[in-house]
């Protein structure tokens, strides 16, 4: 029962990593997004660079995901 | 590309563009540093006429609505053009202004009939309302009534229709009567010009309108007819004329002096030949190739069919520099591969390729839109490859299961995976697909820097292929141990043993050889590499020991191959299993409405899936790929004469 309780706490602890992560990429990728297509409305070669900058962010999901990731390998 | 100069006497000088513009395939560069004795090139007198005809030519194109995507029926035009745009040109501003003339009328008309409306229901003619002495006339609508106007009037005539009114006060006690209707909510209305009964004048402006409405027919009719006869001649001209305009500018771009001119250029080497001798024919002409670093010369990308078709993919990051190696070959394979493996799935593989490949064929005027159709087929063919054998997948219904197969020491079980219950899998194979793609990319970055003499930054880029090995090894053996391993892991640990056993060794990855950190088996292996990887790294680019942790992201990044795969995989599966059932219940709605559904919900999630993996996969190779050895912004070679290089406005 104990280890039950764990896992599920553990299940909780990786869906809380990855809400946090995930939230705070979208809010940062839509203000980057934003100014990356008004940047691209100006001149459109810079979808290149705009690309680049509006997935920048991403790396904080990705975080969240490893994260989540080893905690439920902890799961028994 | 070889840099080469032209130089040659001024009456050479129309036959020499005549040459170049013919043979499309010099990058001409602009002289712009004028002195004492070279200017900026005058253009041809020809140009003048010229672009004055297709300015002319521009305007019959938008007063008649031609625009570039209509046909062009027949041949190329011939003889007289100018004779012809002038005559047209007559006939169409006719026409034109006729139909301008009667559009303004009905639109004043409409104006007056609007501000008439008010006033058709009172029997009072227009002159009558103005024009007094001692009376003051308030026109305009209010929202309440007028009880106990008498008192604050005292003697008065209103007339009244709804809101609408119209009344009649002695001017004394204007004031006080404005006053009273502001606290109704009066607004005033400005009273028409004019004279006679609102009501007859509203009729005769509705006869005047319905006439010029036949008449702005019949000049539409004209103007259509008009079109229709000479669609053909307006469009082939521009096209004439704009490249009689294009040549006859060209010499704005030359270099002049008062009796010779010269011209400055890149050409594709293998062809910098064929452009000397055709243009040695002309006898006076001097050629010289210069010397130059290759660096500063345009790029044109010059990938082998089909590979070329991905050239677009390349240029919309931006245009390498000619420096580089150019990455479009890889593009082309992974971008189609990444895409099969997310779809993964041989119904929505076979659609896609059906869809591309009749896209293809109706979009021939859009060339990148059609190359990005010809690049989804491969996506297409890939996924049916994927769907065939990877996942056994058609339309989320498994095709086959447990079909075991003996290819030397592997035994393999088809379909290897399972969309949704081997999710681990799928994510060790996108880590498999991580190191590859960004090996190749470092092996690029490794090569250019080398090229450019960086040696350096060429060991620094050594350095981060074997941090990415280190990392992998690090992922595989830590799932390698855990206690439900995915098959994936153990195949890749497992695979120098396996090997060895085949050619008759005895290797093995010392995968338990690690040490413990809090339950999690590190391996030495990977240490070591990450050890000797840093170091180079630090030499090499010691910034870059910062951004190590960045790699581990970016391989982590690849997990998206396999989360679109199971997403689609689980959309596919959650309508199968909700509408099957419904389809197949034997009552005949049932197979009718869950058939529709089921179709529907298919195309939904065929339509979803080519959009998002589209996007994922294009994005792997920008942004993790591509940087990793990636410069860009190079100048695109765009030869002088080829088909659409001027821009339209002259």
């Amino acid at each position: 029962m104990a280890g039950e309780i764990g896992d599920g706490l553990i299940a909780l602890a990786a869906a809380i990593a990855m809400v946090g992560s995930a939230v705070a990429t979208a809010w940062a990728e839509k203000v980057v997004g934003a100014a990356a297509v008004g940047a691209m409305a100006e001149n459109e070669s810079l979808f290149g660079k705009g690309i680049v900058f509006m997935v920048l962010p991403e790396t904080i999901v990705i975080f969240g995901l490893v994260i989540a990731l080893m905690l439920l390998g902890k799961m028994g | 590309m070889s840099r080469i100069l032209i130089v040659g006497p001024k009456k050479d000088l129309e036959p020499t563009i005549e040459v170049l513009y013919s043979l499309e395939t010099l990058h001409l560069l602009d002289f712009v540093e004028e002195d004492e004795t070279f200017k900026i090139g005058k253009p041809l007198e020809k140009a003048s006429s010229a672009s004055t005809s297709l300015i002319k030519l521009r305007s019959i194109c938008s007063v008649l609505e031609l625009d570039e995507s209509q046909a062009r029926k027949g041949g190329p035009v011939t003889g007289e053009i100018e004779g012809k745009i002038t005559s047209l040109e007559l006939q169409i501003s006719d026409e034109d202004n006729a139909r301008k003339q009667i559009e303004s009328r009905l639109s004043n008309i409409d104006i007056r009939l609007r501000t008439l409306e008010p006033f058709s229901h009172i029997p009072l003619p227009l002159g009558l309302y103005r024009g007094y002495e001692n009376l003051h006339v308030f026109v305009g609508r209010t929202s309440k009534s007028l009880e106990g106007l008498a008192k604050v009037a005292l003697d008065f005539e209103v007339y009244q229709h709804e809101k609408f009114i119209a009344l009649f006060v002695s001017e004394k006690k204007a004031s006080e009567v404005q006053t009273f209707l502001n606290d109704r909510g009066f607004v005033a209305v400005e009273v028409p010009e004019g004279d006679g009964l609102p009501l007859k004048v509203t009729k005769d402006l509705e006869t005047e309108k319905k006439n010029l409405k036949k008449r702005l027919e019949q000049t539409q009719d004209t103007l259509e007819k008009l079109k229709e006869k000479h669609a053909h001649f307006v469009l082939s001209a521009e096209d004439f004329l704009t490249v009689q305009v294009e040549k006859a500018e060209a010499p704005l771009r030359f270099a002049s002096t008062e009796h010779s001119f010269a011209v400055d250029g890149w050409i594709p080497k293998e062809r910098a030949e064929e452009v000397k001798s055709s243009l040695s024919k002309m006898g006076t002409l001097y050629i010289e190739e210069i010397e130059k670093e290759e660096e500063e010369s345009p790029v044109l990308l010059d990938s082998p069919e089909p590979a070329s078709r991905a050239e677009f993919f390349v240029h919309m990051f931006s245009t390498p520099k000619s420096t580089e190696l150019d990455p479009t070959p890889i593009l082309f394979f992974v971008f189609p591969l990444f895409f099969g493996f997310m779809i993964g799935d041989i119904g929505y593989g076979v659609a896609m390729m059906v869809t591309a490949f009749i896209m293809q064929a109706k979009l021939k005027s859009m060339p990148d839109f059609r190359n990005l159709m010809l690049v989804m087929f491969w996506g297409g063919v890939f996924s049916v490859f994927f769907g065939l054998f990877v996942f056994g997948d058609a339309f989320g219904f498994p095709i086959w299961e447990h079909l075991e197969v003996e290819i030397g020491f592997l035994s393999l079980k088809f379909p290897l995976f399972h969309k949704l219950d081997d999710v681990m899998d799928l994510i060790m194979v996108s880590f498999i697909a991580a190191l590859i793609h960004l090996g190749i990319g470092y092996a690029f970055g490794f090569i250019n820097e080398f090229k450019k003499g960086k040696k350096r930054h060429a060991m620094a880029k050594v350095g981060w292929m074997l941090i990415l090995f280190a990392f992998f090894i690090l992922i595989m053996v830590t799932a390698y141990n855990r206690p439900y391993p995915p098959g994936v892991a153990v195949f890749v640990v497992d695979l120098p043993h396996w090997i060895g056993q085949t050619i008759g060794l005895d290797i093995a990855f010392p995968a338990g050889f690690g040490f413990d950190f809090g339950g999690w088996i590190v391996s030495y292996v990977s240490i070591i590499l990450l050890v000797i990887g840093a170091v180079l790294l630090g030499i090499g680019e010691p910034m870059g020991l910062v951004e190590v942790i960045g790699l581990l992201a970016n391989m982590f990044s690849y997990a998206r191959l396999a989360g679109v795969a199971v997403a689609k995989g689980a959309m596919a599966n959650a309508f199968n299993e909700m509408l099957v059932p419904w389809a197949v219940s034997g009552a005949i709605e049932g197979l009718i409405l869950g058939g529709i559904f089921l179709i529907l919900s298919h195309f939904v999630i065929f339509v979803l899936g080519a959009l998002s993996a589209g996007i994922q996969a294009i994005r792997l190779n920008y942004v993790e790929f591509f940087l990793k050895f990636y410069e860009g912004n190079g100048e695109r070679f765009k030869p002088f004469g080829e088909p659409g290089a001027m821009s339209k406005e002259v």
